[in-house]
Order: C-alpha cells, then structure tokens, then sequence
C-alpha cells in the first residue's frame, strides 16, 4: 500500500515547484495593477456646499405645500439631477460648461461624443451631506479645469432655482413685450400717415380744427349731463307737488274733544303721525299713508266729530312751507338747466357748423390722430405694466436665489492621499498574490503527470512498487542520511 | 541440455552446450563499487577470449538504497519463493525461475537504469543468480552506462549475425549478477524485436538463471510486444512529474495489465526547502 502525501506536503511541493511562476505573476500582476491605479488615480476631486434655507426651499423650487417627507437638500439633489439631463445646447449644462470657460471646452451635443462630457457625466454627483446641505462634487484629471466645473455648476444651479421662481414673471414679460412690440409698430404706422398728411396739406391748421372736433365732442357730452340734469330736477319737483298736495298747509296745535270716541280715535291717528314724522322724512310712505288717513277720517266723519263740542287750536304746518321751498327750488333748477341747454345748443350748433364744414381729409386727419393717441396711451399702458412685471420677475428670482448659499471655496484637492496609496499598493500586493495561487492551482490541476503514489494507483488502477529518486540527488541524499540518525547505511 | 538452442547462454562453469560460453574476472574497476568487472567477447571458439580482455572501466553510479524497497516490493508481488536463492549446485528452485521485463511508456524514462541497479541489488543482496539482458534495441544505453565502446559487440550482433555465441559481462565481486549488452544499435529493431531466437535467447538463461531482467523498449516504439510475451511480470517504469498518466495508462493497456507487477515512479523529487521538509516530516 503505497503512502498517502499530506496536502500540507503537496500544498508546499506545488508552490516550491511553481515558486518562479508565483512570484512572477505577482510581480507583474502587483506591479501593473500598481502603475495603472496610480496612472489613472492621478486625479482631483472638488466639492462645492450649499446651505438651503429651510423656509424658503419649497417656494424655491415652486412646490407650495410644505408637507414634505423628503428633505430640502435632497428636493435640491433631485433638482440638481433633473437639470443635468438638460444636455441641450444652451441647456443647464452647456451654460454652465460655458460660464466655467474651460480651456478645452466640453461639447454637450451628443453627436459630437465627446469622451470628456461622458466622463463628467460619469463623475459629476451631488448627494445630501445634511437636510439643509448639499454637496456638488466632480471627480476629474484637470487640477483647474475640476475646480472650475464645480463652481460654475454651483452658480448656475443657484441661478437656474431662481429663474424657475420667476418664470411666470418671465412669460408675462415676453408677452407683454410682443404686445408692445405690436403696439409700437401700429404708432409707428399711425405716426406715419399723420406726418405724411401734414406734410402734404401745409395750409389748413390740423391742430386747431382737430381742437373745434374735441370741444364739440365736449360739448355734446355736456349737453348729455345737462339734459340728465334736467331731467332729475323735473322729476324732483313732481314728486314734490304731489307729497305737498297730501299735506295741510296748517297743523292742529291743540284740540279738547268731550266724550266723543271718535275724536278720540282721531287723536290716536294724530298721535302715530307724529310718532312716524320723529322717526321718518315727510316725505316718506308711511308719513304720507298716515297723513292720508287721517285726513280722510276728518273728511267721513266730520259731521260726528263736529257733533261735539270742540275747541281746536291750530298753527301753520312747517313741512308744507319746506317742500313748497324745495318746490320751489327744483323748479329754479330746472329753469337754470334749461337756460344751460339752450346756451349748449347754441354752441353745439356753432361747432357742428363749423365741422360740418371741415374737409374730408381733415375728418381722416382727426380720426388718424384720435387712432395715434389711443394707441400711444395703450402703449405707455403696457410699458408700465412691463417695468411692473419685469421688476417682480427680478424681485422673485432674487429671493429664489437667497434660498442657497454657498458655503465654502471651492478647491480641488488629489484623489489620492499616503493612505490611499498604500491601500492600494497592499492591494495590488493582496491582487497579485491572489493571481499567483490562481495560477498555481490552475498548474497544478492542469498538470496530469504522476507525482504522488497515491494518485499513481488511484489513476492507473496497478500498485506503485516504489519511488526512485532522482540520481543526481543521491549524493545530496546521502549527505543528508548521514547527518541524520534515521540513514539507512548504503549497500 | 543437449537441446539447447543456438545463442543459449550458459553460467560461467555451465556443464555441456554447444555454444562457447564462459566468463571470468578480470582487472577492470567499477568506479563506485571499487570491483572488477570481466568482458567476455563473444567468439565462435573460447581460445579468443583471453585477447579481448581489456579492462573497461564501468560507469555506474551508486545503487540507490530504494531499489532495497523495489526488491521488497517484488517479493510482495511475486512471492518470496520465486525469487530465493537455488539450492548449491545449480538445481533448481522449487518455483523456478522468473522472466522479469523493464519497460515505460516512453523512451528516457529511466528503465535501463531501473533495470540495472535492480539487477545489482538483487544479485548482491539475495543469493540468486540473475541474467540482465539489453533488449532496448537502440533505445537504451546500457553500454554506454557500463563504459562500453559503441559498436563493441553484444546480443544484437549475435542475433544479426546468427552467432550462437552471446557475450557476456559480470561484476568481479558480485559473481550471481551477468549482463549481457546490446552491443549496439540493430539495423532493424523491429525485425530484430521479432526473431524467433529472442524467445529462444530468454529460455536459454531461464534455465540458467535463477532471474533474467530484461531490459525491454518502451511501448510507444511498438517492439516491446514480441519481447514481452516472454516475461512473466512486467515493471512500468514512469518519469515522476513528466509522463502524463494517460499516457502510462495507455500503455499498461496496450501491453496487458494482467502481466504488470506493479509501477515504479523515477526520478522522483521535491522542490521543498530541507527545512521545511524538516518541519512537515515533524507536523
């Protein structure tokens, strides 16, 4: 039965053997994996913090609730990111790449392909440092170039946060301007046609007879109110003669009645009235109603009431005298608005002879510079507006803007410290001496020659009678059995 | 004996024979073992041999103490019977005497040194008398390991030239123990391999010696086939750490597994430093 070798003996004997192939592939596994984590590690990475204000964050970025389970730094992430993908020239990051001045500038445009877009693409992160900070960070091979991306992509993100804020503001103004635009050009086209008419009818003085067509138009609107005037005060002093023929020019003062119910009924009525002309005008319903009433009572039952005894004591009635006055008034009125219409007439009648015997071209002159004015007060109008909308498109952006603070100097700093590198080179060490066993196992798996006497019988199936050595190590092997006590003496 | 064939091969005071035979000592040093060795030129009639005695010096290193194991091992195979000594006077032993071929599956392997030094340690450390015989036909070297000139004469001349004479060498001081050489390269190996006087070449020193190594060609030169019907057990000899096993596996099955005694792994060695062997051998 043939000896079994320990995998201890066997591990040994495959690494002594293969020692060279070993510790060459961990020379240049180590080594190259070395000289290229080194090569390529030759870069910078710079960081640019902004401080979000938490208040202001929402409104920043145009959302109006609040309530938000994600926080301000991590809403500015993910704006940060969506405004990344805006690749298109004149987009978030060709304007940012711009504003960086590179000396080798970035082309965004796809079909160019550039490699170094790819690679800012690949390397640009931005992540959450707190709920208030958030951190632009660039890894990238250019000492200035990275320090120079990170800051521009800062300014530009805050800027863009506020150009989002006002972008309503934005779009107003841009319309605003297209009507102002076409406002001006109508002026301009109206200024125009005026100049040319003044140019080609020099004799005739357009400014005063455009003045003749506006004082009559005065004086029409004049005669409009007057007549309104009029008209009121006519209606005043009717409804004034009526209440005045419901009143009794005089007032009973005093009035003793014996054991008449009627009077008493009478004195009752008069009683009310009095209490109604406390609370109320003469002239109003209820007053009037009463008045009515009693006066009809009187009427009916005047031959009851005269049947008794009474001594009535009566004075004049000051409502009768105030509403004949206010009569008297409105008719006065009345009379001074007519007088005005007829003065009004006259000078409507003179004007309208006057236009009437304006030429045609000075009626288009008059309508011409009536369009001119109109247009020129729309335009001042939606100029105003403009200034209005612009200033609190300015107003917003600034205050989107102040929402984010940088809160460092932005600085690129090697990628690669001292512990860095001797992480990796342990690494590539660690690599290379990984590759080496690899590469020994696979020698030794792939390596079917008989070695071993366990195996020999176990592969060829026939007993293993002995194993020789080597003949040039006999000598060795003597010297060695002689130094050991386990020699076997040589035959 | 009367019958024996052409080219017999006989004990140095074999009795009868038609053929001339005879060996004796001479002055010729073995450089490790310090003994002589005799070359018997083979000649039609014994009065030549006394000319041809030159010395020769033998190069042969010295006998690994594993060969003491491959001994060991054999008798565990074949049995301690086959391989005891005859009884004096030349009878013969009681299981008779054993044909024992060397080959490999490729040639350098080893074998002609395996068979050799085996021959050695059986001849000195057992009373048998062994016959070692070179039928690796070219392929081995057994002449030039025994310090032989190139082209001297041996067995392949003997049987090209149907001489019924067969030259012979033996240790001075190791007299159980006789070799005879191949002399040189054959013309034809295959031809050679396929003579019928090689049969009758291995029964004549069957029946003189006690054991005939024979050291055949490997398997990958397709002559071993004719010689080794003629051996009772065959030793595979493999290269440690260079014939790949299939390829030894092929060749136990080419040349018949029922007749292989076992596989001897040559050259074997360690790349582990002393002192971790040191270590491992107390682990």
């Amino acid at each position: 039965m043939s000896r079994r070798t320990p995998i201890l003996y066997r591990f040994a004997e495959s690494f002594f053997r293969h020692r060279w192939i070993f510790l060459f592939a961990v020379l240049i596994v180590s080594g190259i994996t070395t000289a290229a984590l080194l090569i390529r590690g030759q870069t910078y990475t710079a960081s640019a913090l902004t401080q979000v204000v938490t208040q202001d964050v929402a409104q920043a970025l145009g959302d109006q609730s609040n309530n938000s389970w994600v926080t301000p730094a991590q809403q500015q992430v993910n704006h940060f990111g969506d405004l990344v993908n805006d690749n298109k020239p004149g987009g978030f990051l060709d304007t940012a790449l711009t504003r960086a001045n590179l000396a080798h500038p970035i082309s965004v445009n796809p079909e160019d392909a550039d490699p170094r877009y790819d690679a800012l693409r690949k390397h640009l992160t931005a992540a959450p440092m707190s709920d208030s900070l958030f951190a632009i960070s660039l890894v990238w091979n250019d000492r200035d170039e990275c320090g120079k991306i990170v800051s521009a992509l800062q300014q530009q993100y805050i800027e863009e946060v506020g150009l989002d804020r006002s972008a309503q503001s934005t779009a107003t103004g841009r319309f605003l301007d297209s009507q102002i635009q076409d406002y001006a050009n109508r002026m301009r086209a109206a200024e125009s046609v005026l100049i040319k008419y003044r140019q080609s009818n020099t004799g005739g003085d357009p400014e005063i007879e455009s003045a003749g067509v506006s004082q009559l138009a005065s004086l029409i609107a004049q005669r409009d109110q007057a007549k309104i005037t009029a008209q009121d005060a006519s209606s005043k002093k009717v409804m004034l003669q009526q209440e005045l023929n419901t009143m009794s020019p005089t007032s009973l003062l005093e009035s003793t009645i014996g054991g008449n119910p009627y009077r008493a009924h009478l004195e009752q009525l008069q009683a009310e009235l009095a209490a109604l002309q406390l609370r109320h005008t003469n002239l109003a319903p209820d007053v009037i109603a009463k008045r009515q009433e009693i006066a009809d009572y009187v009427r009916n039952l005047s031959t009851k009431l005269s049947a008794t005894n009474v001594l009535n004591k009566v004075t004049e009635n000051p409502e009768y005298r105030s509403v004949q006055q206010e009569i008297a008034e409105a008719g006065i009125a009345a009379e001074e608005q007519a007088q005005q219409l007829k003065n009004l007439d006259a000078q409507i009648a003179v004007y309208q002879q006057q236009v009437r015997q304006m030429p045609a071209a000075q009626k288009e002159l008059t309508d011409r510079t009536r369009n001119y004015a109109v247009l020129s007060t729309e335009y001042n109008k939606l100029v105003s507006k403009r200034e209005d909308i612009r200033l609190q498109g300015n107003l917003d952006k600034v205050s989107a803007s102040s929402t984010l603070r940088p809160i460092n100097d932005v600085a690129s700093d090697p990628t690669l410290t001292r512990t860095k590198k001797i992480i990796l080179i342990a690494g590539s060490l660690l690599l290379g001496i990984a590759v080496g066993l690899v590469i020994l196992i696979l020698s030794e798996w792939l390596n079917t020659s008989l070695r071993y006497e366990a195996d020999t019988e176990f592969l060829l199936g026939v007993p293993v009678l002995t194993s020789l050595p080597e003949v040039s190590e006999l000598k060795r092997l003597e010297d060695e059995r002689r130094r050991n006590t386990r020699l076997l003496p040589s035959p | 004996m009367n019958d024996i064939p052409e080219g017999r091969i006989l004990p140095a005071n074999g009795e009868g024979g038609s053929a001339n035979f005879t060996n004796g000592n001479s002055g010729i040093g073995n450089r490790n073992t310090g003994s002589d060795l005799s070359q018997y030129n083979s000649e039609s009639d014994a009065t030549s041999l006394a000319a041809s005695r030159a010395p020769v010096e033998l190069k042969l290193e010295k006998t690994p103490v594993e060969f003491g194991h491959l001994l060991a091992a054999l008798e565990r195979q074949i049995g301690p019977m086959s391989l005891q000594a005859s009884p004096a006077g030349g009878a013969v032993n009681a299981t008779g005497p054993y044909v024992l071929g060397i080959t490999s599956a490729v040639a350098g392997e080893g074998k002609t040194s395996t068979a050799l030094h085996l021959a050695l340690t059986i001849a000195r450390d057992t009373f048998k008398r062994v016959c070692l015989i070179d039928f690796s036909l070219g392929a081995g070297d057994m002449s030039t390991r025994l310090g032989l000139p190139t082209g001297s004469a041996g067995m392949v001349q003997a049987l090209e030239a149907d001489d019924s004479v067969v030259p012979t060498l033996q240790l001075a001081e190791c007299d159980n123990l006789v070799v005879i050489p191949a002399g040189k390269s054959p013309a034809n190996a295959a031809r050679l391999a396929r003579s019928p006087r090689i049969g009758q070449m291995i029964l004549s020193a069957r029946d003189a010696f006690d054991l005939v190594i024979l050291d055949l060609p490997d398997v990958a030169s397709d002559n071993v086939l004719p010689i080794s019907q003629f051996a009772d057990g065959i030793i595979m000899v493999a290269r440690s750490g260079a014939t790949p096993s299939h390829v030894v596996a092929r060749a136990l099955d080419n040349i018949g597994r029922d007749k292989v005694l076992g596989v001897t792994l040559n050259r074997v060695t360690t790349a582990i430093p002393v002192w971790m062997q040191r270590w491992l051998a107390r682990a």
